[in-house]
């Protein structure tokens, strides 16, 4: 009964709503009147942010939706060119771009509106009701270094030993992995061919083991031992429920993290989705599953035959099709394993081209709005996340936009910059606002921009031809763990970045060259200037896009804890002094210098004691003073490897958020980005902030031994060093020439005859990525 | 109160240093301490800056007395020694039987022990001894030193049995580990062996660590010796434990002397 009026009371408020919402979107005003309106929201959205309630939330996206759509109305309804070829094409294109950005926004809103914090259902005390969890940890062409710790934190699961296999997929058949699972004591898997990759793995597994749930670990996350004890327990409490995810937590930096001078003061690229996404599909019982850190019931995937094979992302694939099925699916926030990131940008583009190519795939094949078994909410969920992946034409429409300008003098939105500037700037300011208070938490403005950005050019070809033919592309697996000798440019993967920058800045020259000596009036000028603050901002990322592939010398990083216990030394000769570590690591131990330590000390062995049992670690000197003994470990016995993972990796709060999680504010977020490409200006500045850890603070991993770098790396790190100080400095002086002669010249006076040929060569250059027009500047004013 | 009996039911198992060096740890805490040895190697005395040829002892002078304070020899460290001393076959023999006369021992020990801040750590000879029998008396904790080897692995069951301690006394025997070498792959096998069927019976271990037997050498505790080891921290742990279990111990036996 009550929940019937519940509903009774949403449809008569959604009735209202929609009413309000037509006729705010389609009341024409005249430009003061907008600017009125604009003024008017921006000021309510900042009233209602002000307070931290959830509804005033829900009104903030409400009106948020107004203004927005608004603009996409005016947008549709007054600004398209329809006059001359290139500039229909190009006017139609941006406003696809818009559309579809329009319509991400709107769905993202409805997805991230309300988040579920669900909590941990705790096991009964009766461990003989415990269901039996088999856990898998596929493994491909991974090295030994990163699955060992992998496999050997699984065996630390606190559950009971004889309702928990562990089961090591090696699809790579190699036969020291096989050695290394026999001595740890785990399960080994392999199989004759390798079809589907991880998901014929995972398959085939799941034909020779018998376990209720499935765990599966990607082969470089080390799970705390709490793992099974906070997701188990929600199968018990709901029949229905077919799977759980946790977050992929990452202990290593990312490309972002590691190669941009601001990159640790940011919230991690993947905290929007496991932070707020993930939490809302919770909400609309859309949870996705994300390939690892997850458990699932075997008897759900009897029911979809298995993991799903068609895609190269199994993963979303799966929990799509066990949701069809009409199995629920959950998400527990709290970070319950960690694994590496990739490390660098080419890899990290790599990883999302799959990514890209495995959702489109799905849109194509199995398109969530399509078919049976799911809810309405669910679709758009589902929807949500493969339109996400569609981003690379429209970020790359976003980029280039003001280049049919700049270049061409196209003009491809039919207003005057003015009633652009009282349209747009309201839907920014509510859009930019509104998301900071939404989800600022989890990603700061304009920083999905710049992660976008990044992969644009990339993924542009991945999902345009698997969009058109679904069955092409095949499973790249990331490669993780590596390091990186010294720090080099990635011209390669910033290729098409750099190309774009040159448009941008020979536009900017161009079009101000134009404006000075051909064709000036105020009209003109405003243009320009709405044009130049546009190719600015795309600037400002392809730059920022251009930082995080500078990349940075990396090298291994341990998780590092700070762990004060006793630790007796073992020298040679049969002398044991006492001590305390001070940190440690799976690398090695940090112990503070005993007195009456002799100096020419030779250490043998270090003791220390794990859940009471003293262990002698054999380890090898790094480096002594008076107050340090540094020390590594050198190999290590399963066993004490294991007792290791546990202490240093496998504690149930090893990976929680220590600091508070600074909320978005869209100004101090563009400083990051400034600081950001700043970083590639003045490398010496942003290898202190990365490596001093005084930006960074709090960091746990810490870059273990200094890696020398060779005077070859030095002598070119310092030279791609003078060349972009060289660009700025001309980037400088160019825009005090042409900003002085603009000043200089009065109207009409500085009327030159056109340069043929400088328009010419821009005019090839250019004809690769944007349609040409052989009279470009024919007429700039319309 | 505190009396503590170092025994073992095998010799070279260290038990002789030990007893000195949980008597520098007792004194380090601040505790009136007093050491008796009761094997006629009386070699306790050796720890403590005596020369061998120091002749002094209860043993053939303490029959005929009461009290033994007039005995005792304080060391500069402040550590009271009551050495075997040098004695004949004849004083022996008698002396065995005066540890048989019920009464005589409780009465010239209790000054030692009797009060908060006393401690009587006795070291008895390895095996059994009639001074082993005779302490059983004077309701002490019994601790009983193994080492991580076969060999006390093997006497192990003789303790569990009974038949080394009198059974009035098996709720006060504790262990320790000596000369722990933790290199040693048996060391380590028969460590944890010994650590799970012993359970909160055994008080602690200490390394083997060269530096002890060059204290010894060098007439001087390993406090000062070795003022890092290893084996201060292990020594240190064990005096605790000995305190607690002391605690525990005393509260029993004066609760049931209110109940009589």
């Amino acid at each position: 009964m009550e929940k019937s009026l519940y509903k009774c009371w949403v449809a008569l408020f959604v009735f209202f709503y929609s009413i309000v919402f037509t006729l705010v979107i389609t009341t024409p005003m005249s430009l003061e009147n907008q600017w009125v309106f604009g003024g008017m929201t921006a000021f309510l959205l900042i009233c209602m942010g002000k307070t931290g309630s959830r509804r005033f939330r829900l009104a903030m996206v409400l009106l948020t939706a107004i203004t927005s759509t608004r603009y996409m109305y005016w947008r549709v309804t007054e600004t398209l060119v329809t006059e001359g070829f290139a500039e229909a094409v190009l006017s139609l294109g941006l406003l696809a771009a818009e559309c579809y950005a329009w319509l991400v926004l709107i769905i993202s809103f409805f997805q991230t509106g309300r988040l579920l914090e669900r909590k941990i259902v705790p096991l009964p005390d009766e461990t003989s009701e415990w269901p039996t969890v088999d856990v898998y940890i596929p493994t491909y062409n991974e090295g030994m270094e990163v699955v060992r710790d992998s496999v050997l934190a699984a065996q630390n699961l606190d559950y009971p030993s004889n309702k928990l296999n562990i089961y090591l997929l090696d699809d790579g058949k190699r036969p020291e992995f096989g050695a290394f699972a026999s001595k740890a004591g785990v399960g080994y898997i392999t199989r004759d061919n390798n079809e589907h990759a991880k998901a014929g793995n995972l398959n085939n597994a799941l034909k020779v083991t018998s376990g209720e749930l499935i765990c599966i670990f990607d082969c470089d996350h080390i799970t705390t031992r709490a793992f099974l004890q906070a997701t188990v327990g929600a199968f018990l409490d709901d029949e229905n429920l077919a799977l759980i995810q946790t977050p992929h937590h990452f202990y290593s930096p990312d490309p972002f993290e590691r190669n941009l001078a601001s990159g640790r003061d940011i919230p991690h690229e993947g905290n929007l989705f496991y932070g707020a996404i993930q939490k809302g599909n919770d909400y609309w019982n859309a949870t996705f599953f994300c390939g690892s850190c997850a458990v699932i019931r075997r008897s759900a995937l009897h029911d979809t035959g298995g993991f799903a094979v068609e895609t190269v992302t199994e993963d979303a694939h799966t929990a799509l099709k066990l949701q069809r099925k009409g199995w629920s699916t959950a998400y527990l926030g709290i970070p319950l394993a960690a694994g590496l990131a990739t490390e660098r940008l080419s890899l990290h583009i790599v990883q999302r081209a799959r990514w890209a190519r495995g959702m489109t795939q799905i849109m194509r094949r199995d398109n969530p709005l399509l078919g049976a078994g799911l809810t309405f909410a669910q679709r758009l969920c589902y929807l949500n996340a493969l339109l996400h992946f569609q981003f690379p034409l429209a970020r790359f429409v976003f980029l280039t936009a003001p280049l049919a300008y700049l270049l061409f003098g196209l003009n491809i939105i039919e207003a005057s910059p003015q009633a652009i500037a009282a349209y747009v700037l309201p839907h920014l300011f509510g859009v930019v606002y509104t998301n900071a208070k939404l989800v600022g938490r989890y990603r700061y403005t304009f920083w999905n921009e710049i992660y976008e950005t990044v992969l644009t050019f990339h993924l542009l070809k991945p999902t345009l031809v698997t969009l058109f033919d679904p069955k092409r592309g095949k499973f790249d697996v990331t490669d993780k763990g590596g390091v990186l000798a010294h720090s080099f440019f990635d011209f390669n993967a910033l290729r098409p970045h750099l190309f774009v920058l040159v448009l941008l800045l020979a536009g900017v020259i161009w079009s101000t060259f134009r404006l000075v000596w051909w064709n000036s009036g105020d009209e003109q000028l405003s243009v320009l200037l709405f044009n130049v603050i546009w190719a600015s901002f795309s600037a400002l990322f392809l730059l920022a896009a251009v930082a995080v592939g500078s990349e940075q010398k990396q090298v291994r990083e341990y998780v590092r804890i700070d762990l004060e216990v006793p630790a007796v030394i073992h020298l040679e000769g049969e002398y044991t002094l006492m001590t305390s570590t001070q940190n440690l690591s799976m690398g090695g131990v940090q112990l503070e210098t005993p007195p009456g330590l002799p100096g020419d000390a030779y250490i043998e062995y270090i003791e220390m004691s794990f859940d009471n049992r003293p262990m002698l670690f054999p380890v090898e000197m790094v480096m002594q003073d008076k107050n340090h003994i540094r020390l590594k470990f050198h190999d290590l016995h399963v066993n004490q490897r294991r007792e290791l993972v546990k202490l240093v990796m496998g504690r149930a709060d090893s990976w929680l958020e220590k600091g508070e999680v600074h909320q978005d504010k869209p100004i101090r977020s563009i400083i990051t980005v400034v600081r950001a490409v700043a970083g590639l200006f003045f490398k010496r500045w942003k290898e202190h902030t990365l490596f001093s850890g005084g930006a960074g603070g709090g960091q746990k991993s810490r870059a273990m031994a200094s890696n020398g770098i060779t005077s070859g790396a030095v002598a070119t790190t310092s030279k791609s060093m003078w060349a972009w100080r060289a660009l700025l400095v001309a980037l400088i002086v160019l825009g005090i020439i042409s900003s002085q002669r603009a000043w200089s010249l009065t109207p009409g006076e500085g009327r030159l005859p056109l340069d043929n040929q400088i328009l010419q060569s821009v005019n090839k250059e250019c004809s690769a990525t944007d349609a040409t027009d052989n009279d470009v500047v024919k007429d700039a004013a319309t | 109160m505190t009396l503590i009996c170092m025994t073992s039911p095998k010799g070279g198992v260290g038990k002789t240093t030990l007893t000195a060096n949980l008597a520098y740890t007792f004194q380090r805490q601040g505790k009136h301490v007093t050491v008796i040895d009761f094997d006629s190697q009386d070699a306790l005395k050796l720890h403590f800056g005596f020369s061998f040829d120091d002749t002094e002892g209860f043993v053939a002078e303490g029959q005929q007395l009461s009290s033994w304070e007039n005995l005792v020899i304080q060391t500069h460290n402040g550590i009271n020694v009551l050495p075997y001393g040098r004695a004949s076959r004849e004083d022996r023999l008698a002396f065995e039987n005066y540890l048989k006369t019920p009464g005589k021992l409780e009465e010239a020990l209790f000054p030692f022990y009797q009060g908060e801040n006393n401690v009587l750590l006795v070291d008895l000879p390895p095996g059994h001894s009639g001074a082993l029998d005779a302490l059983s008396r004077l309701n002490p904790i019994f601790l009983t030193i193994l080492m991580a080897d076969g060999s006390s692995l093997a006497v192990l069951p003789t303790i569990e049995n009974g038949d080394f301690f009198p059974v009035e006394v098996e709720d006060n025997i504790y262990f320790v580990i000596n000369q722990l070498d933790m290199r040693q792959r048996l060391s380590v096998d028969v460590y944890d062996l010994l650590r799970s069927r012993l359970g909160p019976l055994l008080l602690g271990s200490i390394h083997r660590d060269a530096a002890v037997p060059e204290a010894l050498a060098a007439q001087t505790s390993i406090f000062q010796h070795a003022y890092s080891s290893s084996v201060i921290n292990d020594l240190e742990q064990i005096v605790d434990n000995l305190a607690r279990v002391t605690l525990s111990t005393n509260a029993r036996f004066s609760s049931q002397g209110r109940g009589i």
